[in-house]
């Protein structure tokens, strides 16, 4: 048996590589070459080409068959055409950008996503509604046509917030670069409430390889996947703290003004919640993760202490991505606002379940006045 | 074929007692008799006694039998025991104050209930962690504990937030009062984004309802129930005020000095979500909302206003000063030049071939 990786260099590629080797495939890998990984076996073949353009993947594909390819990377509506023919089962990962309101959170009423996000929730009906989730919901709609045309049987999973080893771009350092720099104050924007599904690699690629285990049960659908247990941004950077023994004050501004720390949440969105629903792959595939979350985490951090302690560029999306001059701005207003609050004087009030419990039998009213 | 409910002028009570009539049942109430429903149709018994006593259930009951008992007010595990030899099969009404983290989120890492909650997360384990949700937890062990001496078939769900006509306490109105008097801002912790599971009256009754038709599905089961879609407090409010022709500035202040906001969040004191997990009441009983939160709203602002007046006034004097507060900060942060770079996605996607890196450098 024969089994195509698209990608692989990236933090799910080296667990499906694996899982697949497990699994009493051969495997090879088709990527650009760029950089590799060694957590991937010396015996994989590798087919170093772009694929993002049918000239370069085509000729490394001719005359070749797969049992079963796995598409992460490259531009997957393109790579969808060229392996007509060439295998029988195409698994493909895209992500939950093709939703509606994940960029744009007004355009659903109420604004948001809905929580949690089910597969079946509007998806972007445009390219002027937002471009880069068009792309997304145009391959869905490509590789899904294929599936129906009889080309594959075909599988596609929207990959949340990956973290774990060999992730591209590390939050989790911007928060750990807080905690070595003895930060005492985080600022997050709406105290970090938002709600945003992320998946640990190792848990990601159970899920991709479910699939493979059960192509009958997989064919033709659009799976969410994530961690089963979600967490807010607040929670997260505290349970990444923790795990540097360090402990933030969290401190919450008003979304639009939380500049420093916005880039916690995916591509730069705003603080409506992002929590898939993961009840289709738990119930057609029987997903469960593998890692639980704050094992995930804690593996995630030693892994970049181990292997990216001082390459803070690497990590960010921004020429200064922690820019502590702007968060002390924004701290001392938080700062101000508090202390003046402070003065406020007030109790609250003690709150008891609105139905009556009378504790002595023939009463009209209980001790409650209910 | 014979039902009997206890409680029933509650929220989700005429919806049960039609659904039991519409599937073929005599219905009887067993209540207190301290108020009455219109909605309730008038041909059914009524058994009026307390039903948080044994000595009064046990006169009502006396010689009784049911085919089914439908539990949703009262002293649940005093009812459960008092029903052993009267029915074969008990459905009890709880709530999610039984897991742990609802009322006291540090008791969890990470703090907070976990998103989303499933019924096999931890639940509250003695009378010292937190009084009330112990007896919630024990009530479900006496419940299930019936069920696996084999008194009863039992089925026990764990009603979020109700809301919907009759509803006693209407946070609703905490909104629509806002509304009158016309205030174009709301203070709310965290810019509201606590998701709060919350159950329309017509959708919860459904689910229960669902148990009855599928007693071996259902049959010692705790179940979670739900409105499908989750709320933020911040779209809750939103869709209140729409009701009402009105969009509010909502304002976001951390969660520890919303103090206006208490009055609407019920026991929340805290900004945790509350989040619950439907899986198994979809999977084993085919749950959907039978109306959609989109419609569900209004229409209890709608009845709200209709017929439940509130006219006890407004005080704003709290929120007011907050928001004196909260406009200067604003103000303050407005002021903060910031021109960020617009953010790609991280992985290299060439717009044509042969090239090393990408167009932006990736």
């Amino acid at each position: 048996m024969k089994a195509l990786v698209i990608g692989g260099t990236g933090p799910t590629g080296p667990y499906l590589v694996n899982g697949l080797i497990a699994r009493g495939y051969e495997v090879a890998m088709l990527h650009r070459g760029t950089h590799e990984l060694e957590e991937n076996p010396p015996e994989v073949e590798h087919i170093h080409v772009d694929p993002h353009f049918r000239e370069t993947i085509d000729p490394a594909l001719d005359g070749r068959k797969f049992d079963i390819v796995i598409a992460t990377y490259g531009r997957i509506r393109v790579i969808a055409e060229a392996l007509i023919g060439i295998t029988p089962r195409l698994i493909t990962i895209g992500g939950p950008p093709s939703y509606r309101g994940m960029f744009n959170p007004q355009d659903n009423y109420p604004p948001g996503m809905p929580i949690p996000t089910p597969e079946n929730a509007q998806r972007i009906e445009s390219s002027e509604e937002a471009s880069f989730g068009w792309l997304i919901r145009q391959t869905e709609d490509t590789i899904m046509g294929f599936h129906k045309a009889g080309h594959y049987n075909a599988t596609t999973f929207r990959y949340p917030m990956v973290y774990g080893p060999n992730a591209i771009g590390s939050l989790e350092w911007l928060v750990m670069k807080r905690a070595q720099d003895k930060r005492r104050q985080i600022v997050l924007p709406d105290g970090g409430l938002s709600v945003v599904s992320r998946g640990y690699a190792e848990n990601m690629a159970h899920a991709v390889l479910l699939a493979v285990d059960k192509p009958a049960a997989a064919a033709g659908k659009i799976y969410n996947c994530a961690d089963e247990q979600a967490v807010s941004v607040a929670n997260w950077v505290q349970m990444i703290a923790r795990c540097m023994n360090w402990e933030f004050e969290i401190c919450g501004i008003p979304d639009a003004y939380a500049h420093t720390t916005r880039d916690f949440l995916p591509l730069d969105t705003s603080t409506h919640h992002q929590l898939m629903d993961l009840y289709n792959i738990k119930n057609d595939l029987g997903y469960r993760d593998i890692v639980p979350m704050q094992e995930a985490i804690a593996r995630t951090v030693a892994w970049t202490l181990k292997y990216k302690p001082d390459n803070d560029g690497k990590f960010a999306k921004r020429d200064d991505p922690l820019n502590y001059a702007l968060e002390d701005q924004l701290l001392a207003i938080y700062n101000e606002a508090v202390a003046k609050m402070q003065k406020i004087p007030f109790r609250r009030k003690e709150v008891h379940h609105p139905y009556p419990h009378p504790k002595i039998a023939g009463q009209a009213r209980d001790h409650r006045n209910r | 074929m014979k039902a009997l409910v206890i409680g029933g002028t509650g929220p989700t009570g005429p919806f049960i007692i039609h659904g039991l009539q519409k599937r073929g049942f005599d219905v009887a109430m067993l209540h207190r008799g301290a108020h009455e429903l219109p909605e309730n149709p008038e041909d059914i018994e009524h058994i009026h006694v307390d039903p948080h006593f044994r000595e009064t259930l046990d006169k009502g009951l006396s010689g009784r039998q049911f085919d089914v008992v439908i539990a949703t007010y009262g002293r649940i595990r005093v009812i459960a025991e008092a029903l052993v030899g009267v029915t074969p099969r008990l459905i009890a009404v709880g709530g999610a104050v039984g897991y742990r983290g609802m009322m006291q989120p540090h008791a969890n890492t990470p703090p907070g209930m976990p998103i989303p909650t499933r019924e096999d997360s931890q639940r509250i384990a003695t009378r010292e962690e937190f009084e009330f949700g112990w007896l919630i937890r024990h009530t479900e062990d006496v419940v299930m504990s019936g069920h696996a001496a084999g008194h009863f078939n039992a089925t026990m769900f764990r009603y979020p937030m109700v809301y919907g006509p009759n509803s006693i306490r209407s946070l609703e109105w905490s909104i629509m009062k806002r509304v009158q008097a016309k205030r174009r801002q709301i203070i709310l912790p965290e810019g509201g984004l606590t998701v709060l599971s919350r159950g329309y009256a017509e959708n919860m009754a459904h689910a229960v309802l669902l148990a009855v038709d599928k007693p071996e599905a259902s049959a010692g089961k705790i179940y979670n129930c739900a409105d499908e879609q989750g709320l933020t407090v911040a779209q809750w409010v939103q869709m209140i005020a729409r009701s009402m022709d009105w969009e509010f500035e909502i304002c976001s202040l951390p969660g520890a000095f919303a103090y206006s906001a208490a009055d609407f969040l019920l026991y929340h004191n805290s900004v945790h979500h509350q989040i619950m997990d439907i899986a198994a009441i979809r999977e084993d009983l085919g749950y959907r909302d039978v109306v959609p939160m989109q419609k569900a709203i209004p229409h209890t602002v709608q009845w709200m206003l209709k017929n439940r007046p509130d006219t006890t006034p407004l005080d704003t004097a709290m929120e007011d000063q907050l928001l004196a507060i909260y406009n200067q900060t604003k103000a303050l942060l407005q002021k903060i030049p910031f021109n960020p770079e617009p953010v790609h996605h991280s992985y290299a996607h060439p717009k044509k071939p042969g090239e090393g890196l990408d167009h932006r450098n990736r």
